[in-house]
């Protein structure tokens, strides 16, 4: 039984999508969906889209448009408050000076990448040609060992801080350009800052991917795009189930209902009880947690997390795909995962893309290569567990600036731990080789099910350590995590 | 130029390490249609290794290059 139907499978909706009533009826349902799934710039989002459904052949110059637009317009990217604070320390206004002093910045950031994009495509046989993302990492690293470490005041602090401020939550999409720079034929700059937090949203981790990409799964005619827009509407629909569900479940597990829902018992006049589960965080800061209320907790907070993968970044692919992308879905039927590696890909795909494009290819094509096993493992480790730790210290520039490196470093320890336990089992899961797969079709129900239990209780458990915060230690989460087995501490 | 029995041959590793039949239009992305992801794509291609007795270059490891029977059947055309 499906909850949504295959709107793209019915040649009739298909052929209605490319005529211009149909093209009106599709941008109609799906403004309708940005709205009831609470998108704050559903008019700006679906008038992008507009102009890209009645001007295919404009696309890819419509996408840097709508960039741009939403650079100067909703760039929530940047983060204002810690810039403003920046500037209140250095004695700098907080007012146009400041906003005026970061676009001179962005702009420099972007003209250094489009240089090092032309070096690239140039020089290929340079070292710096050959490695361009280990370069950008490289640079990053430096420019943050700079401001932690050098004895800087005043306004050099402001500047510095602000270059690494502006230039950290376009890294990885930066990276993605600069790989396609070595592709035979690469888009041009213009085209290449639509991929650059692109209009429709997906901070910090780039969906979907970068222009070599788009490049591949745009619309290639009316049929196309009619198909693609559909199952941009399917995908609406979808979210907007999660999101009821979700809500749903905040306020029947800790009795605090999301907007969504609050508005609906609201308007319904209902009283609905709930378990009163603390949440995790909550369940981690108490001396004493009963052990059925931890794992009541824990749960709870895994069943968010998986709908958290399935909703944000799905309504993401939703406008990508409205807009004449047939990208992939960031969470796909996760719970069907009968191994370890087969759920991480799955759960949170663009993610996991990351990874695997700048740290596993790289290892698995450089090293070990006469030792098949060591090989996959090596590569694995290096995405999940190192690539991981690098992606989410590189980007809280925040805590290294107000903690100082070392500080912000020893306060990453949680996470360490987390990804490389999950390195661990992807890897061990990995070497494993596809055995859980290939049983899909012959193993017995029993046997799938058993599989599927024994991944989700294994990322369920790791969600204990699946913290960023850098003020509390990994002795903290470790006795929860035994007080879940009764193990006294 | 595209070979049956190899067709064949490649969509069962593909079913082996999918864990899913391999789509009925040769032409079709085992990518894009969430079928293979690249990931898995050492494996599938360790796997087309050892069945053809052929030696995938790490310069060739790309997810494009095997991204549907079809293309898979090419590269091995040009390779055997």
């Amino acid at each position: 039984m499906r909850i949504v139907p295959q709107l793209d499978a019915y040649p009739r909706l298909v052929s209605f999508g490319q005529t211009a009533l149909g093209k009106a009826v599709l941008l109609g349902a799906f403004a309708g969906g940005l709205f009831f799934n609470r998108l704050d710039s559903w008019i700006e989002i679906t008038a992008a889209v507009a102009a890209m459904t009645y001007f295919p052949a404009r696309r890819r110059r419509l996408v840097s448009m709508a960039a741009l637009y939403w650079l100067v317009f909703h760039s929530t990217w940047l983060n204002w408050a810690f810039l403003r604070e920046l500037a209140t320390a250095a004695g700098q206004k907080t007012d146009w000076t400041l906003t005026v002093l970061l676009s001179g910045i962005l702009a420099a950031v972007f003209c250094v990448l489009a240089v090092f994009f032309r070096y690239v495509r140039a020089r290929r046989v340079s070292l710096a040609a050959k490695r361009p993302v280990l370069c950008l990492m490289a640079g990053y690293a430096l420019m943050l060992a700079a401001g932690a470490l050098l004895p800087l005041g005043g306004m050099t602090r402001l500047l510095v801080w602000s270059v690494i401020a502006v230039t950290a939550p376009y890294l990885w999409f930066f990276a993605y350009a600069l790989k396609d720079a070595s592709a035979r034929t690469p888009d041009d700059a213009v085209l290449q800052f639509g991929t650059l937090q692109p209009f429709w949203g997906s901070p910090n981790v780039p969906v979907p991917k970068g222009a070599a990409n788009l490049r591949n799964i745009e619309a290639r005619n009316p049929e196309d795009l009619s198909i693609t827009q559909l199952k941009a509407i399917k995908l609406l629909i979808w979210v907007f189930t999660l999101q009821v569900l979700q809500q749903g479940l905040l306020l029947f597990v800790h009795g605090a209902p999301g907007e969504l829902v609050l508005r609906l018992i609201g308007l319904l006049h209902w009283t609905v009880p709930n378990l009163g589960v603390p949440t995790l965080e909550t369940s981690l800061q108490r001396a004493v947690v009963p052990v059925h209320i931890a794992w009541a907790s824990l749960i709870a907070h895994f069943a968010q997390a998986l709908l958290s993968a399935a909703v944000g970044p799905n309504l993401v692919i939703a406008c990508c795909r409205m807009a004449g992308f047939n990208a992939l879905r960031n969470s796909y039927r996760p719970l069907q995962a009968l191994t370890v590696a087969e759920f991480w890909n799955r759960y949170n795909y663009y993610f996991k893309e990351v990874l695997v494009d700048f740290f596993f290819f790289p290892v698995f094509t450089r090293y070990f290569k006469q030792y098949r096993r060591l090989r996959l493992f090596a590569a694995t480790m290096a995405a999940a567990t190192v690539g991981n730790m690098i992606y989410h210290f590189s980007l809280d520039y925040r805590s290294v600036a107000q903690m100082g490196l070392w500080r912000a470093l020893v306060g990453f320890q949680v996470y360490s731990f987390y990804s490389t336990v999950l390195g661990l089992g992807i890897g061990i899961s990995q070497l494993r080789g596809h055995g859980g797969q290939r049983a899909r079709g012959d193993a017995s129900r029993w046997r799938r099910a058993l599989a599927t239990v024994g991944v989700l209780l294994f990322f369920c458990l790791l969600e204990v350590f699946d913290q960023e915060g850098r003020s509390v230690g990994l002795g903290r989460y470790g006795r929860f995590f035994l007080r879940l087995f009764s193990i006294p501490v | 130029m595209p070979d049956s029995s190899r067709s064949q041959r490649l969509r069962k590793l593909v079913q082996e390490i999918a864990g899913k039949p391999a789509p009925e239009d040769d032409q079709e992305s085992l990518f894009e249609s969430g079928l293979l992801d690249s990931f898995a794509l050492p494996d599938l291609v360790s796997a087309i290794e050892k069945e053809f007795a052929v030696k995938v270059p790490d310069s060739d490891l790309n997810p494009r290059k095997f991204d549907s029977i079809a293309r898979m059947d090419a590269y091995l055309s040009d390779h055997l």
